[in-house]
């Protein structure tokens, strides 16, 4: 069976010259969470409108589902849907109408469209808001509605481009389950994000992407293990490099610093820190870490 | 193809029920926006013309309408596409540009439908109307509306943020309704400069609707002609041109 998404050697340059995409590679298995990270700039959001089949690659090849991007970009469009970055619903419309109108767009019953409809508003607990138009909904709320929007086609592959800014905690977590609960159906699930701890507790796999090009790629778990030490303590106020340096690899941004480094130097570095009056934390390595690690330019 | 064509016109009735019928319900002076400007030139011309010189103005309120309701699918699909971002929902799925494009643009029509439907009447009250003139007159209309709206959709393609095009709406109703012969008979402008009148698409629609209510003497099936022509020339352009991908 072809894997969800499989891109060799991506490249895109955009008419002012920028290079998005170089030589990109990626394969993404069916029927998991893959997230890709980056920082802001580094090519996640070319890379998940390439696949939507929005973006056309300047060369390189990418097939979704064994289906030629270039060729059968049709065949990929009934099986994708997507949560594009920073999109938001219409003003005067409702949450129904928004789910209602997608769907038939995409070429459902009328009938068959309403209940969907009707079950994705449950699933994402927008029914009392239902009948509510867009522009008097909360931030989050309005996020909320876009994702219906898209899921609820029930597509092969969900790209979800940055879906979680401006969710609270709590709708974070739902939107977490529901995710989870659409994997379990069979759905493919391609995610960009800036939370660390969301690719972290979702993601079967996680790539790490910088200038273009693929940085690091495993399992949350592989990726850790690269960062080569177990624990994270972060230092605010002032302290100088050279008081650091000693107790692992660092990364130091104004006044707050942050040592990776093993659990007995970790205890070591807080108890120097907390008699220089300093404030610490310690806790397990995170992919946060990692990305800070690769992307922040630590200090070895 | 029957599959398929059935498959759009789902899509595109979906969209213009989306965005035309829910947002007149919600939003019902946007019916008036339409209609208020050339009303007014016709009050004026009441006013001032006399009962033929209303004709004139009826006619030219009946193509104006059409314009400015269908060149505003410029502003609202640069706006759909980079501030709300569904336009890249809609293209990461089986809609075709074509069905979302028709969607649109039958959603504006829905929000100038009450001044054309006004504007009709108000023509058949002045001189009542045969059916062939009634042909003559949707023809038009028809067209206009096309053809205007392949214009709107192909600007849009080349806004970078809405506000660019807030300034064009405006400028080409101006263009398009009041500065050609559409509001004024052909005959006003002096012979040797009556064909520069006819690189605007809206020179055509206003002779059709003049000829279908004997206010001019213009060749039925030549403006016509030139009316089609001009308006699949726009289609095309546009269908070539229009932004639905990124590049």
């Amino acid at each position: 069976m072809a894997e969800a998404i499989v891109a060799e050697n991506l490249v895109k340059i955009y008419p002012n010259n920028k290079k998005a995409l170089n030589s990109f590679s990626l394969t993404v298995p069916r029927g998991t969470v893959y997230s890709l990270l980056g920082k802001n700039g580094a090519g996640k959001t070319t890379f998940t409108k390439i696949i939507a089949t929005i973006l056309k690659p300047t060369s390189g090849e990418a097939s979704v589902f064994g289906f030629d991007l270039k060729k059968q970009s049709h065949e990929i469009r009934r099986r994708v849907s997507i949560v594009p970055q920073e999109s938001r619903p219409f003003s005067l419309q409702t949450p129904y109408e928004h789910i209602l109108m997608f769907l038939i767009a995409r070429g459902w019953s009328l009938s068959d469209a309403r209940k969907r409809s009707r079950e994705v508003l449950e699933r994402l607990e927008l029914t009392e808001y239902q009948n509510q138009i867009c522009s008097t909904l909360s931030g989050g709320l309005k996020q909320r509605v876009v994702i219906a929007m898209a899921s609820a086609a029930e597509p092969d592959l969900l790209l979800l481009d940055e879906p979680t800014i401006g969710l609270d905690p709590v709708a974070r977590l739902m939107i977490w389950d529901f995710i989870r609960e659409l994997v379990e159906q069979g759905t493919t699930i391609f995610l960009t994000t800036h939370y660390m701890d969301e690719a972290e507790n979702l993601s079967d796999r996680v790539t790490i992407m910088d200038r273009g090009m693929k940085v690091l790629e495993g399992t949350p778990s592989e990726l850790k293990r690269h960062l080569g030490e177990t624990t994270s303590v972060t230092v605010t106020g002032r302290i100088g490099a050279e008081e650091l340096a000693g107790f692992g690899k660092y990364y130091q941004n104004g006044s707050a610093s942050r040592v990776f480094t093993s659990e007995s130097r970790a205890r070591e570095l807080a108890d120097y820190c907390m008699s220089k009056q300093l404030a610490v934390t310690l806790r397990p390595v995170t992919l946060e870490d990692l990305f800070i690690y690769l992307l922040g330019e630590a200090n070895d | 193809m029957i599959d398929r064509l059935t498959k759009g016109i789902k899509t595109s009735m979906a969209i213009a029920w989306f965005y035309g019928v829910q947002n007149i319900r919600r939003s019902p002076f946007s019916v008036v926006n339409f209609i208020l400007t050339p009303v007014s030139i016709l009050f004026f011309i009441y006013l001032f013309g006399g009962a033929r010189a209303t004709t004139y103005g009826v006619v030219g309120g009946l193509v104006s309408i059409l314009v400015s309701s269908s060149i505003i699918i410029e502003t609202d699909a640069a706006f759909i596409r980079i501030i709300l971002k569904v336009q890249d929902m809609f293209v990461a799925s089986p809609a075709s540009a074509v069905s979302y494009a028709a969607g649109l643009a039958v959603a504006e029509l829905i929000n100038g439908i009450a001044g054309v439907g006004l504007f009709i009447g108000l023509l058949a009250y002045y001189h009542p109307l045969s059916p062939l003139a009634v042909l003559v007159i949707a023809y038009a209309c028809t067209l206009t509306w096309v053809s205007i709206t392949g214009l709107g959709f192909l600007i849009s393609s080349f806004a970078r943020d809405p506000r660019d095009l807030w300034v064009y709406s405006p400028i080409l109703t101006v263009m398009l309704s009041f500065v050609p012969p559409v509001f004024y008979p052909l005959t006003t402008i002096p012979s040797s400069f009556r064909l520069v009148a006819f690189l605007s698409p809206t020179t055509y629609a206003a002779e059709l609707v003049r000829d279908a209510v004997g206010l001019s003497n213009s060749s039925v099936p030549l403006v016509s002609i030139g009316l089609l022509g001009y308006s699949l020339l726009l289609i095309m352009v546009a269908a070539k041109r229009t932004k639905w991908m990124e590049r």
